[in-house]
């Protein structure tokens, strides 16, 4: 039987000038999905950070299937982490973290 | 991946038609800028020129972007003040540069520059400046061949209840577009690098925006593709009307029939 609900996870490269860190990565991208999509969009999203590297800017993040265009808008919406600009650029989309890290990370 | 008729592989360009030249101060990181504009996907810029300045970097930037592949283009935004002042400055900048943008201040200078077949774009620099941009306008946008653009900068200014009444009406203008045939743009319109998104992240900007997928992908690739090719065109040497063109060597054989005629 196929899962009503099935992940995806977006790999992305952050660019910026200053270190990012994992903390407040997190903390930003959450702000931001709520500020675009509320409390109830958010919950849909099952967003997740998996992993993040701070010395390559590269990341991992798990959202729904159906979800995803939001988070990719959320990603591109966010344009400071912590005062510092930043750019996000999704590197790829894929099913399995697998897959995710061997194509895209 | 799209093949063509004959079995090769077909690579999309992707155009980010409004890119300010401040993006690429200071000088000394114009390599780096371009390279990180390649790496995110762009094969085609256009970059702002400020009208009243001669003294800029294009040249140098054109330059530079052949090595990364990237063409580079020059783009004009007017800020007429009334009607008049809009047919003055399209007299004076129509060849001047690649693409022209209308910045619709006023529903009248809105209705005009929709219909005036020189304008390439209509801008709408303020949020109140999406209320000029009507079911009319949108007849007026097809007749003159004019798209609209919506830029990605300033959804990222605003924040709270701006942003959200700015998606709202973002959203009114791009349903008329859609419903009238008016083609859509979406382009960075970033001042800094970091204000830049690849083209897909452009796109998103769509979802926002209920635009049908389809037709996202078109706002970032064919649609100012296509302007930059009739543009291109329009400016070449051997453009006569549109789809007429003088042809050197058919010009030759001519010449030469006339010799052997003689």
């Amino acid at each position: 039987m196929v899962k009503e609900e099935r992940n995806r996870y977006i790999v992305f490269k952050l660019y910026s000038n200053n270190d990012i860190s994992r903390e407040n990565l997190v903390k930003d991208i959450w702000r931001n999905l709520l500020t675009i999509y509320g409390e109830y969009g958010a919950s849909k999203t099952n967003f997740w950070l998996i992993e993040y590297d701070e010395k390559t800017k590269k990341g991992i993040v798990r959202c729904t299937h159906t979800t995803v265009n939001m988070l990719r808008t959320v990603l591109a919406l966010t344009t400071k982490i912590a005062e510092t600009p930043v750019m996000v650029k999704i590197l790829g989309i894929s099913g399995t973290i697998k897959t995710a890290k061997e194509k895209f990370y | 991946m799209r093949k063509d008729q004959t079995g090769e592989i077909i690579v999309k360009k992707y155009v980010d038609m409004y890119v300010l030249q401040t993006v690429f101060q200071p000088k000394e990181q114009i390599d780096k800028i371009l390279e990180i504009i390649s790496e995110l996907g762009f094969s085609i810029i256009c970059v702002t020129l400020d009208a009243k300045k001669e003294q800029n970097i294009f040249e140098e930037i054109k330059k530079k972007a052949e090595d990364f592949n990237i063409e580079v283009y020059r783009r004009i935004n007017l800020s007429p003040k009334n009607v008049e002042d809009l047919k003055n400055k399209l007299r004076q900048f129509r060849r001047k540069c690649e693409i022209l943008t209308v910045k619709c201040l006023e529903k009248k200078i809105c209705t005009w520059a929709a219909r005036d077949r020189r304008v390439d774009i209509l801008n709408f620099p303020f949020f109140e400046c999406l209320k000029n941009f009507t079911e009319s306008t949108a007849n007026l946008a097809v007749e003159g061949d004019t798209a609209i653009e919506i830029w990605f900068k300033q959804f990222l200014d605003v924040r709270g209840i701006k942003r959200a009444r700015l998606i709202a009406e973002a959203r009114r203008v791009a349903k008329i577009a859609l419903k009238k045939g008016v083609k859509i743009i979406i382009d960075s319109g970033a001042e800094n690098i970091f204000e830049m998104r690849s083209p897909r992240e452009l796109g998103a900007l769509g979802y926002l925006l209920d635009i049908p997928e389809k037709q996202i992908e078109l706002t970032v690739s064919e649609n100012p593709l296509n302007i930059l090719r009739s543009n291109l065109s329009k400016l070449s040497p051997n453009f006569v009307l549109p789809g007429v063109e003088i042809v050197g060597e058919e010009e030759e054989n001519w010449l030469k029939k006339k010799e052997t005629d003689t």
